[in-house]
């Protein structure tokens, strides 16, 4: 079986055919799909792009901005997975340029979604990028839960570099038994399978949600404190990986 | 011989009766066209947790309206709640199916509490059958009554067609 559906960090495209004269900068792709399925972009100004400043061994990075639209979404979609029951998901996101005032400014920065609503809702996997009330920058993870209630469980998580890249990774079992297992790192930090950062109870399993049938990255639906602080700003993003067995790690 | 052409809506279409209960993407209001105002009422049903291919949160109640769109066509959709501070957000979906997973064609969240929200479908999308959600990104109290005022052209598509 191939334990790996995809690596998508967004690479250096094209230098020799396309530098511009007297530019020294790297040039990074005009469109992000392919590699991505699709881009998502609508609300207000919202924009998505490839813009150099990768991280570790890329040139380029996603840079992903909000407008003034509680429908914002500035994201690129994989229709990679096909109704995964297993499903690990990394990515590097850098919110140098966000604010992280308020409890209730929070903007999506990546879904898993299942490939049909199930008790009225779609997301497997939520994350967000969060403020906590106190001006710390956090992700809060909610997952799809069968507990007879909200149908979802969540966990909040300081981000451990407030103004430059973490690594983010997920692992997700879908069915009766359902269990999702996180790492939120710095991007040096060596991680390693056994060693979550943390993890989230799956009450009451999430067989009803089938599996991971498409994953967006980028932000997406702003509260509206979000858009009072953020609108216009750039959350960055790069190395996505995402694979059905094996652990990413770092 | 009976023959149902395309024309400008606002001109050759009777406004539907607003059904008085239903919204829902299982019997929507409407349909709604360019001969209104309607003005829609609003079922407490929370049909879309999320819309836009599943890629928008969406945590309001909803109300789901049918828009049959025929060719050509060219048509805004503005929608105004009768509660002034209620935040609501439009979404106009389809062709031809009502899901969390559906595409968005259009959509408006920036106008803020009580203010009219305005979508417009850009010239010429597909002929079929689309579906105007009213739901809300800031609350989940409940959407409430909303005046719907379509201007444009949506003719409707042909529905039958014999020779005798």
């Amino acid at each position: 079986m191939n334990t790996k559906m995809k690596t998508l960090s967004l690479a250096l495209f094209g230098l020799a055919g396309f530098a511009f004269a007297g530019s020294a900068m790297a040039q990074c792709p005009a469109s992000l799909s392919p590699p991505w399925s699709a881009t998502n972009i609508g609300g207000g100004t919202s924009a998505a792009s490839s813009v150099t400043g990768g991280y570790s061994s890329t040139a380029c990075r996603l840079q992903s901005s909000l407008g003034n639209s509680g429908a914002a979404r500035a994201q690129v979609r994989d229709d990679t997975p096909a109704n995964e029951t297993r499903y690990r998901a990394q990515f590097i996101f850098d919110p140098v340029s966000l604010s992280g005032a308020g409890g209730t400014n929070q903007a999506d920065i990546f879904l898993a979604n299942a490939p049909a609503a199930f008790n009225g809702l779609l997301r497997l996997v939520k994350i967000q990028y969060a403020g906590s009330g106190a001006g710390t920058k956090r992700v809060i993870f909610t997952v799809a839960c069968n507990n007879g209630g909200t149908n979802t469980c969540s966990l909040p998580q300081d981000l451990p570099v407030q103004a430059g890249p973490n690594r983010i990774e997920f692992d997700l079992t879908v069915g009766a038994g359902g269990t999702f297992r996180y790492w939120v790192t710095p991007l040096a930090t060596v991680t390693s399978d056994g060693s979550p950062t943390n993890s989230i109870t799956v009450t009451g399993g999430n067989a009803g949600w089938v599996g991971v049938d498409q994953a967006y990255l980028g932000l997406a639906s702003p509260s509206a404190a979000y858009r009072t602080v953020n609108t216009g700003l750039n959350g960055f993003f790069d190395q996505f990986d995402s694979r059905r067995q094996t652990f990413i790690g770092n | 011989m009976n023959k149902v052409t395309s024309s400008l809506t606002a001109l050759a279409f009777a406004l539907a009766a607003p059904a008085a209960f239903a919204q829902t993407c299982a019997a929507p209001g409407g349909p709604i066209n360019a001969a209104g105002p309607l003005a829609a009422t609003c079922t407490a049903v929370d049909e879309f947790n999320s819309i836009c291919g599943g890629s928008v949160t969406a945590v309001g109640t909803s109300a789901v309206y049918q828009v049959n769109v025929g060719t050509p066509n060219n048509f805004t959709i503005a929608v105004t709640p009768t509660v002034a501070t209620y935040d609501h957000a439009i979404f106009l979906i389809g062709p031809g199916s009502c899901l969390q997973t559906t595409p968005c064609v259009a959509d408006a969240d920036d106008a803020g509490p009580g203010a009219t929200e305005t979508i417009s479908s850009g010239v010429n999308i597909p002929v079929g059958t689309y579906y105007l959600v009213i739901d809300s990104t800031a609350s989940a109290a409940g959407c409430v009554p909303s005046n719907i005022v379509v201007t444009g052209t949506v003719p409707v598509s042909l529905q039958g067609f014999s020779v005798e």
